[in-house]
């Protein structure tokens, strides 16, 4: 299934868009997405160590689901305030 | 319902006051964090602030509900920026009633470090001769 990652921040800017497209065997969860950002999104660098995922407008943990209607974004360290 | 949480300009402090002051409160706090002129010895010029916006909506009424109820506050509301922020201007403004002044300091301080811990929010600094993500190294 494919799952679009939507970007933030430094990790939107890095990537250059706003969205990632990755491809993902179902069944899947947060770890699975977490190894292949990390294998084929590079360009992302030392901000895939420290960003948090979200699925759904949640903080994710490393075995939350993703399915293909899941909204899914990668959030780097947050900064607000 | 609720106004949105994130503002793509000027914050109005007296507006929030407003907002959560009743016949109840014996206490309003109102706390106002502003772009500052400086950080880490480098001059900053202006502050840029992205937000997940659907998350940060939602986690925002949360952070705000969890403090009102953990230290039984009357009311708590904020408000945060989005898009540029000139030195000087308000980036977020979070006011809370209750009835004695403990509870709406206790309140006011537990929303504003909570953003900082977990509202899906990112500012970017901008230097005289350059920017940085904050807390990205980038």
């Amino acid at each position: 299934m494919k799952v679009y990652v939507h970007l933030f921040g430094a990790a939107r800017e890095k990537a250059g868009r706003n969205v990632i497209e990755v491809e993902l065997r179902e069944p899947a969860v947060v770890a699975d997405l977490a190894a292949k950002l990390l294998l084929h999104h590079t360009g992302l660098g030392g901000l895939l160590q420290t960003a948090a995922i979200a699925v759904d407008r949640e903080f994710a943990k490393i075995d939350t689901p993703i399915t293909e209607e899941s909204e899914v974004a990668l959030l780097p360290p947050v900064s607000g305030g | 319902m609720v106004a949105p949480f994130l503002v793509p300009g000027p914050l109005d402090a007296a507006a929030l006051e407003a907002e959560v002051r009743t016949d109840a409160a014996g206490a309003v706090v109102v706390f106002t964090g502003t772009a500052r002129n400086e950080t880490r010895g480098k001059r900053v010029v202006s502050l840029f602030y992205e937000a997940y916006a659907d998350m940060a909506e939602k986690r925002l009424l949360e952070i705000c509900e969890e403090a009102r109820r953990t230290h039984g506050a009357l009311a708590v509301t904020l408000r945060h920026r989005v898009g540029d922020c000139p030195v000087g201007e308000a980036a977020v403004v979070i006011a809370a009633s209750a009835a004695h002044r403990a509870a709406a300091f206790d309140a006011c301080r537990a929303v504003i470090e909570e953003i900082k811990r977990s509202a899906p929010l990112w500012k970017k600094e901008h230097y005289e001769d350059g920017s940085e993500w904050v807390g990205s190294g980038s």
